[in-house]
C-alpha cells in the first residue's frame, strides 16, 4: 500500500511534474521567441548602424582621398614655388653681387673724379690768378693808353685843311645836340648855347663888337681877322 | 650868345641879313676834346633873299652837364 502510496504520489509528483515542465517548455518557448525577435531587432538595428557607419566611412575615405589629392597638388605647387623662389633668389643675388660691383666701380670713379676734379679746381685757381694778373695788366695797359690818348698832341684849329685829317668817330650819335644847335640857332629854345671865354673872346675880336650892338661884318674881314687871331 | 646873336658873325656884308637859314649841319667828328659841326648857311639882304651861301665850323664842347661853343672857323678860307 504503502509503494501503491507512493507510486500514486509519484504519479501524482510525475503529472503535476510533467504539467510543469510543459508550462516551462512554452514559456521558455515563448520567452525564447521574445528573444529571437529581440535579437533581429537589435541586428536590424545594427546592420543598420553598420551601414551608416560604412556609408561615414565611404565619405570619409573619399573626403581623405580629396584631402589627399589636394595636398599632394599643394605639395606639388609648394614645391614649385620654392624651385622657382630658389631660382629667383638666385638670380637676385647675381644682381645684388652685380649691383654691388658696380657700386663700388662707381665709388672708384667718383673718387678719381673728385681727385680729377680737384686737379682742375687747382688749375682753375692758377688759371684765374694768372686771369687776374693778365687783366691787371691789361688795365695797367688801358690805363696808360687813356694817358697817352689824354697826352695825344692838340691839333691846331685854325686850319680846316689840317683838322680834316684827324676827326674820329664820325659814326657818333649827335642828334640831340644838333636839336639843341638849331634850337638856339632860332632862337626857340630857352637854353642858350653860350660861348667859352676862348670863343668869346674870338668872337669880339674879329667882330670888333660893342657890347650892346649886334655886331656884323664882312666875311672877308671875318676870315682876315679871325685867322689871325687864333693862329 | 650873350652878347650877339647866334648868326650874327655868320652874316656877309654890311647889309645885316634880312632872311638867313641853316640849310645843313654836318657832323664832322671828334677832336681836340670836342664835338664838330660844319654849317652851311643861306642868307642874304632882302626878305626871302637865300643867295648868299656861308660856310661855318663849329667846335662844341661840354663843360658840367652844358654845351659850350668853343671855337668858329671858315672852311672855305685858305691861308695867302
Amino acid at each position: 500500500m504503502k509503494i501503491i502510496l507512493t507510486a500514486f504520489f509519484m504519479l501524482t509528483i510525475g503529472l503535476s511534474f510533467s504539467q510543469s515542465k510543459k508550462e516551462q517548455i512554452e514559456y521558455l518557448k515563448f520567452k525564447t521567441d521574445s528573444l529571437t525577435n529581440v535579437l533581429e531587432t537589435e541586428r536590424a538595428k545594427n546592420q543598420k548602424q553598420v551601414q551608416e557607419l560604412n556609408t561615414s566611412l565611404n565619405t570619409a575615405e573619399n573626403q581623405r582621398k580629396s584631402l589627399a589629392n589636394t595636398l599632394d597638388s599643394s605639395s606639388k605647387v609648394l614645391i614649385a614655388e620654392r624651385v622657382n623662389f630658389l631660382i629667383t633668389q638666385k638670380e637676385l643675388n647675381l644682381r645684388i653681387e652685380k649691383l654691388k660691383n658696380e657700386i663700388d666701380s662707381l665709388r672708384t670713379a667718383c673718387a678719381n673724379i673728385s681727385a680729377e676734379s680737384f686737379k682742375k679746381q687747382v688749375l682753375i685757381d692758377n688759371l684765374q690768378q694768372l686771369i687776374k694778373g693778365k687783366s691787371d695788366s691789361i688795365l695797367l695797359l688801358t690805363a696808360e693808353g687813356l694817358k697817352l690818348k689824354a697826352v695825344k698832341p692838340f691839333v691846331p684849329e685854325n686850319n680846316y685843311d689840317g683838322l680834316k685829317a684827324h676827326f674820329t668817330n664820325r659814326e657818333k650819335d649827335v642828334a640831340n645836340l644838333k636839336t639843341i644847335i638849331f634850337g638856339v640857332y632860332r632862337q626857340d629854345l630857352k637854353e642858350s648855347l653860350k660861348l667859352t671865354k676862348r670863343c668869346s673872346d674870338f668872337v669880339n675880336d674879329v667882330t670888333e663888337f660893342t657890347a650892346g650892338y649886334p655886331g656884323a661884318i664882312e666875311e672877308h674881314t671875318f676870315k682876315k681877322n679871325g685867322l689871325s687871331i687864333m693862329i | 650868345m650873350n652878347y650877339a646873336s647866334f648868326t650874327a658873325f655868320y652874316e656877309n656884308g654890311n647889309c645885316g641879313w634880312a632872311s638867313k637859314k641853316v640849310a645843313s649841319v654836318e657832323y664832322l667828328g671828334e677832336l681836340n676834346n670836342g664835338d664838330w659841326f660844319k654849317f652851311t648857311i643861306k642868307g642874304g639882304c632882302g626878305i626871302n633873299d637865300f643867295s648868299e651861301t656861308i660856310h661855318r665850323v663849329i667846335k662844341v664842347i661840354k663843360k658840367d652837364n652844358t654845351y659850350f661853343i668853343d671855337y668858329i672857323i671858315d672852311p672855305t678860307y685858305k691861308r695867302e
